[in-house]
């Protein structure tokens, strides 16, 4: 469909619009969207409900998104929370709120300035930031470097390069969130197995590591190492085998 | 098949390539999502793949990498359809089926010049098993029914194809794929066939 033929949707206050085919969607307020939603841009300021499937190109949330079916954006920024019930593929993504997908997530690039949460795997070219995550089945990321604000999990994690560190100084832009609370929990990675060509692990709780050239930092707790190429070990890392193969 | 399984240590082992190259390949969707099957050990849960469906696999992508790109490969092993149509002259031309087969489409779906990419596939189906000798041409309108209606219900998923004959009556089952399929004693599977291999290889014939 040409964009000519699109139509907008400008929603101020509170109601609600049927499912279709729309150039701009702009949500102030609270809005409810019944049914299938195939839009060029997307934007909320407030709180949105969707219902169906949901295809946009440019999608920016500023306050709440739930879709119940499964989301497929080209470039999404989350400065609020959004919840997606389905599966999601966001392309371009940067995460500066809450992101909830309760199947799996795929994508390319993630910038991770918050907390990302997948109830299934997780598949991603490119993850980088500094924030937290937690993953319930397989973090499948080609290049991941990712500082950790805040206690993360995966079951797995596999890659190429998989660099995860703990948080430099206290200054970051999490600090303003964690400030409200008045203890701040240790930000520590907690997988099953970790595996990849390279990596390097800072306060990382896992059973087994595997990969060509690992190096297991500070506050690491490692059941089982095993490497190909090289290997390196922090003094104060706990590290019980380790084997070359 | 339970015995045929390798896991994903020996499988790196055996092949020589690195977790990174085997979790990419799977990020690109050269390797199926429902190869990777977790069970747990003595030492916690572990991955294990279909040992001959894998290793076949890897070969391919191994061989066929360096001339390739990942995202050509992926729609190469992909069991989903392509928007493609071929012309009637240009399937005789390249002598993608027999004439046998184009013969039996022609009397089920009355005249026609151009093949959709799910017609092709049932028709490369069709004469594939006919070329073993193992089906007869009558039961071939049966399988080509079954592959027109139903096949389009598995949506791209990988499925399996049964041919069964029990007392000389033959009947053919379309079933998701890598699924158990446990018979009574009279009826004789006399074939199973991997319908996302037939598509490779009408694939590779193709291009």
């Amino acid at each position: 469909m040409n964009t000519q033929d699109r139509q907008n949707i400008r929603i101020t206050g509170t109601a609600s619009a049927a499912g279709g085919t729309y150039n701009q969607i702009r949500i102030m307020g609270e809005g409810k969207l019944t049914g299938d939603i195939d839009c060029i841009t997307f934007g909320c300021t407030g709180t949105a409900d969707i219902t169906g499937q949901f295809v946009s190109q440019i999608f920016k949330v500023h306050g709440t998104t739930v879709v119940n079916g499964t989301v497929s954006n080209d470039k999404t920024t989350v400065n609020g929370e959004m919840t997606v019930h389905g599966d999601a593929t966001i392309r371009d993504g940067k995460i500066n709120g809450q992101l909830n997908v309760k199947n799996n997530l795929f994508g390319q690039e993630l910038k991770l300035y918050g907390m990302v949460q997948v109830d299934g795997d997780c598949e991603i070219d490119r993850l980088y930031g500094k924030g937290a995550f937690d993953v319930k089945g397989l973090l499948n990321a080609g290049q991941m470097d990712v500082q950790l604000y805040w206690p993360s999990q995966a079951n797995e994690i596999g890659g190429e390069h998989i660099t995860v560190k703990k948080a430099q100084g206290i200054s970051g832009m999490m600090k303003s969130l964690f400030d409200m609370f008045k203890i701040q929990p240790d930000a520590r990675l907690t997988a099953r197995s970790i595996e990849g060509d390279d990596i390097v692990l800072e306060n990382t709780t896992a059973q087994f590591v595997r990969g060509n050239n690992v190096t297991i930092g500070p506050g690491c707790h490692i059941e089982h190492v095993e490497y190909r190429n090289t290997y390196n070990q922090a003094s104060d890392a706990i590290v019980n085998h380790y084997s070359q193969v | 098949m339970e015995d045929h399984l390798i896991s994903k240590k020996d499988l790196l082992e055996l092949t020589g390539i690195s977790y990174g190259q085997l979790y990419r390949w799977k990020r690109k969707d050269l390797i199926p999502e429902d190869w990777f099957i977790r069970k747990s050990t003595f030492t916690g849960q572990e991955t294990f793949f279909p040992k001959d469906k894998i290793l076949e696999r890897i070969d391919k992508i191994v061989n066929l990498k360096d001339n390739t790109s990942l995202d050509d490969l992926a729609d190469l092993f992909s069991p989903s359809l392509t928007e493609t149509a071929l012309y009637k002259k240009d399937i005789i031309e390249r002598n993608i089926v027999s004439e046998i087969s184009l013969k039996l489409l022609t009397d089920q779906i009355g005249d026609w010049d151009v093949l959709t990419y799910e017609r092709l596939i049932a028709v490369y189906v069709l004469d594939q098993l006919l070329l073993t000798g193992e089906m007869s041409l009558d039961e071939g309108k049966i399988l080509l029914q079954v592959l027109n209606d139903h096949y389009k219900k598995f949506d791209g998923k990988s499925c399996d194809l049964l041919f069964i004959r029990k007392m000389g009556i033959a009947t053919f089952l379309l079933i998701s794929g890598a699924s158990e399929v446990y018979l009574e004693n009279n009826a004789k599977l006399v074939k199973r066939l991997v319908i996302s291999s037939s598509i490779e290889a009408l694939k590779t014939h193709l291009s």
